[in-house]
């Protein structure tokens, strides 16, 4: 990669201090998390809840101050930056949140909630109102939309609202929060389709984060799969997908039933066994070993290592004893 | 032939809104045989929680009519007194949201204790506690006999959800009713749920209603299925052949628009519009503004169920 | 790629909102026809509060409606004109309270940290008085008269609204479309201004109308016991003080009583009222 990537994390960490009955305890939500992603590419950061990947997506943007670590966009640093600098930087960076009722100002009108973001940043009147129109077709949306209330739309089409406000200023980077999960099956599809037609169109990068795997599969070109505040196995999309090296991936994805009594009848689904550990005490060592069928007291003592294991130098994984053979593994569709 | 432990008939389901009646389910027309798991699918508004929720009298505020039968004794329009003989004891029911379904200030024990006792008044109460450890057992929940004396916010989602499962088995039902089950879970513990759904189902010859908008779920985890559409069934059969070949316009649409874990194609076709509301629904078949197949005469009557191939649909086009 | 079809079709009330029906609607009238009174007064009386028209302590009849105190004044005429003092008093203590409140509970919501916890030691220990013992001693040092208990009434009442204002802050500044203005790189200012505080006001507004009665009523308490309107106004309150020491002429007492209770319960049903009616509003149908 000679590029400078668009977005580049290293080792980032959140803890939140929570009261509990007078004692102050830590949730370890994000522990070391490093990624990068390239100019036009999407990344999709997927787990489960409490893996700590919407964290890690307002983390980025600054909506939750990281507790430490380093984020850069185009290289330069942005958890170092004062609150102008934030704000300009904001212009190349973008949030697309999960519940588009709850995302839009109840009293604003389409109008209003297009030209703010434009507004805020200091544009002329003129050239906002072009832009409004602008962003209304890149959505579909039709001019008598402007002066109605979010409440007066349908759950996909406020979600379009929610999309063309992130894409107001044009941003080069867009995270998105489970952007699809609280829209109907029927409507998830046109938004995703309308997601992709964008990336090509505008050159935009997308991190999706987003807990269906289906879905993702759709648009990511890459997987960086996440529990229990780390990452733990990330390669280009097929890879993960066909050959997953971590025993949590090929337990998620084999846990991810196929619309399709033919195929799913005779997969074989890995039941995980236990429960989520606490994120205030987390297992020593490798995180998931409470649940793996693999694990061993090596396990217990050391924490594995994101690291290339075997073939594509891009695919990592960060387990003592991964799946490195070349045969998908059963349960795992191709 | 097995007869059938429920039969609904021509139910119809009307809410009383300050904005006029809503008929949330419009003649719906289901069976669910013994030992089975049927599927009940849908979108928001198609009325799947109703019809079942109705039917179970648990739901004051509707008018309900037509026939919904166990075991042929009629449950529309019977008593209460009598129908909290059925309820919970003959067919019982779990809800979506495991968080919100058990009563904060109890310990599980006493929770499930009191559902025993209730339908099974010889029992006493140490009896019934015993018991409640031996099925938390059942249902994969370590330390049964610590975790009794639990409450229900020291359990995890998938934990709760087990014990609600565990409640609901504690009669011995013969049907079981999941109204979305799943939905509020974690994909794995969606697994480890469904399958221990079928373990149970097949230890207690359990009859399982499965109410969810997750047709991958029911690809795996169910015989046959039923497609509501704006109140009504649409299509309905073995869940093989209907998606083999799904001859309604809508299960067509609902399965093209699925994204799968197999195939790395952006999803072509979607079905556009939005889903009926059930309190502004066109004349004619439901489904006609959203339709690729629509002619003249779906706009006038709305079909009835009617064979394709192997499964049955509601529609004037295809049937 | 086709456009997407149109907009649900939101369907249409066909209830009247709740301000418009029963209690509210008495409360609206009762509270609009004292207004237009007291902005009318001549019309409605002949008579000057003031000064002595008849013979003493005479009971109702219909030339004197509400009959005569003990210095020949017209009860009815005295009564009508309170409405003069009361109301505006009412009102001002009011709306200073919730802007002084605003400020406050707005500030400790929003920057939290130790801005909120001075702030909120403050509401803590000023609410810590009982408000008729705090209004006296405010009265006491200032001075009696109707001005000086105005202030020690704003400074007992703001710490409710600060409360108020406070909770709903918090709960206000969580939600998403919050966070979507910080994501667009709007300035704290902004978001206060915009999307916080017109969040908010619910609340206040409801609790403000309810408690406009109590605050007619906190101004009679205080007159009644000399520190606040002052002998010859014709203030609800210490119309009833001289009610008490002439106990068997009921009508001096009742005449001001009763105006009390017609403004304290209309003020109620408006308040219940506005609460179901903004309720809904906030579900956003």
């Amino acid at each position: 990669m000679t590029d400078t990537p668009i977005l580049s994390v290293r080792d980032l960490v959140k803890e939140f201090k929570v009261h509990d009955r007078g004692r102050s305890t830590v949730v370890h939500a994000v522990s070391g998390v490093s990624f990068d992603v390239q100019p036009g590419e999407t990344l999709a950061l997927v787990g489960e809840s409490g893996c700590g990947k919407s964290t890690t997506g307002r983390c980025i943007l600054r909506l939750v101050e990281p507790t430490s670590g380093s984020v850069r966009f185009r290289g330069d640093d942005l958890l170092g930056l004062g609150r102008d600098a934030l704000r300009r930087m904001r212009r190349h960076m973008q949030i697309v949140f999960q519940d588009p009722q709850a995302s839009l100002h109840p009293r604003m009108t389409v109008r209003r909630l297009l030209a703010e973001p434009l507004q805020v940043h200091g544009e002329p009147a003129d050239v906002v109102s072009a832009r409004v129109d602008e962003l209304l077709a890149l959505v579909q949306l039709r001019p008598e939309h402007l002066d109605r209330y979010p409440h007066q739309f349908s759950g996909g089409q406020r979600q379009r609202i929610g999309i063309a406000r992130a894409l107001a200023i044009s941003p080069a980077l867009l995270v998105l929060d489970e952007p699809v999960s609280a829209l109907d099956v029927s409507i998830q599809a046109e938004i995703m389709r309308l997601l992709i037609d964008l990336r090509e169109r505008l050159g935009l990068s997308y991190l999706f984060i987003a807990h269906d795997l289906a879905v993702v599969r759709q648009l990511a070109d890459r997987v960086a799969v996440m529990y229990l505040g780390k990452i733990v196995e990330v390669g280009p999309a097929d890879q993960v997908y066909q050959s997953p090296q971590h025993p949590y991936t090929q337990a998620l994805l084999s846990a991810v039933p196929i619309p399709d009594p033919a195929v799913q009848q005779q997969r074989r689904r890995i039941v995980l066994q236990g429960e989520l550990p606490s994120a205030i005490d987390p297992p020593s060592g490798c995180r998931f070993r409470t649940r793996c069928w693999r694990a061993e007291q090596r396990c217990a003592d050391e924490e594995p290592l994101l690291i290339t294991r075997k073939g594509d130098p891009a695919h990592t994984v960060a387990c003592h004893f991964p799946s490195l053979g070349s045969a998908p593994l059963e349960g795992v569709p191709t | 032939m097995t007869e059938p432990l429920l039969s609904v008939r021509d139910l119809h389901v009307t809410f009383a809104t300050p904005f006029g009646p809503v008929p949330a389910v419009r003649g719906l027309d289901l069976d669910v045989f013994p030992g089975e798991a049927l599927a009940i699918v849908g979108e928001s508004g198609s009325g799947k929680s109703v019809t079942m929720m109705a039917m179970l009298g648990l739901l004051p505020n509707a008018t309900v009519s037509g026939s919904a039968k166990f075991r042929g004794t009629e449950m529309v329009g019977m008593q209460s007194s009598a129908l909290r003989r059925i309820r919970g004891r003959k067919v019982s029911m779990i809800f979506q949201d495991p968080m919100t379904s058990l009563n904060p200030v109890l310990t599980i024990g006493r929770q499930m204790s009191l559902v025993m006792r209730a339908h099974q008044p010889g029992l006493s109460k140490k009896a019934a506690l015993a018991r409640a450890a031996e099925l938390l057992d059942q249902v994969a929940i370590s330390q049964p006999a610590k975790q009794v004396h639990s409450y229900p916010h020291e359990l995890s989602g998938g934990m709760r959800q087990r014990v609600m499962i565990a409640m609901a088995i504690s009669n011995e039902p013969e049907v079981l009713i999941a109204d979305e089950p799943t939905t509020a879970l974690d994909v794995t513990v969606q697994a480890q749920i469904m399958d221990l759904l079928g373990d149970l189902r097949r230890e207690h010859h359990l009859a399982l209603v499965l109410i969810t908008h997750d047709l991958g779920v029911v690809a795996g985890d169910a015989d046959r299925v039923a497609v509501m559409y704006a109140g009504r069934v649409a299509e309905t059969g073995d869940v093989s052949p209907l998606f083999a070949d799904p001859g309604h316009p809508y299960t067509r649409g609902l399965l093209e628009c699925l994204p799968r874990l197999d195939a790395r194609h952006e999803v072509q076709a979607a079905i556009p519009g939005v889903p009926a509301s059930p309190q502004s629904l066109p004349p004619g078949c439901p489904f006609t503004p959203r339709c690729r197949f629509v002619v003249d005469g779906c706009s006038e009557a709305e079909p009835v169920l009617a064979p394709h191939g192997d499964t049955m649909i509601a529609c004037s086009v295809f049937a | 790629m086709t456009a997407v079809s149109a907009p649900l079709s939101v369907p249409r009330r066909r209830v009247r909102p709740p301000w418009l029906r029963g209690p509210a609607l008495v409360g609206i009238v009762v509270l609009t026809l004292w207004a237009l009174v007291a902005l009318t007064l001549p019309l409605w009386t002949p008579f000057d509060p003031l000064a002595p028209v008849a013979a003493r302590l005479q009971e109702p009849s219909w030339s004197h409606l509400m009959g005569t105190d003990a210095l020949g004044r017209d009860v009815f005429t005295r009564t009508l004109w309170g409405a003069r003092i009361s109301l505006p008093v009412a009102a001002i203590v009011i709306m200073s309270s919730v802007i002084v409140g605003t400020i406050v509970g707005a500030a400790a919501g929003f920057f939290g940290g130790w801005i909120d916890a001075v702030l909120m030691r403050l509401v803590d220990i000023t609410m810590a008085f009982p408000p008729i013992l705090l209004a006296m001693a405010i009265t006491a040092s200032l001075g009696p008269g109707i001005r000086n208990a105005l202030i020690a009434m704003v400074l007992v009442w703001w710490p409710i609204y600060a409360r108020l204002l406070r909770a709903q802050v918090i709960a206000v500044r969580e939600r998403d479309f919050v966070e979507s203005a910080h994501a667009i790189g709007a300035s704290r200012w902004l978001i206060l201004r915009r999307y916080i505080l017109p969040m908010s006001y619910t609340p206040v507004l409801v609790n403000a109308t309810m408690d406009f009665g109590q605050v007619v009523l906190l101004t009679a308490s205080l007159s009644f016991i000399g520190l606040g309107a002052r002998p010859p106004s014709p203030e609800w309150g210490a119309m009833i003080t001289e009610g008490a020491t002439n106990f068997y002429q009921w009508w001096i007492a009742a005449a001001p009583g009763l105006a009390i209770l017609l403004v304290v319960m209309a003020f109620n049903f408006v308040g219940d009222a506005l609460r179901d009616g903004l309720d809904v509003k906030e579900q956003g149908r």
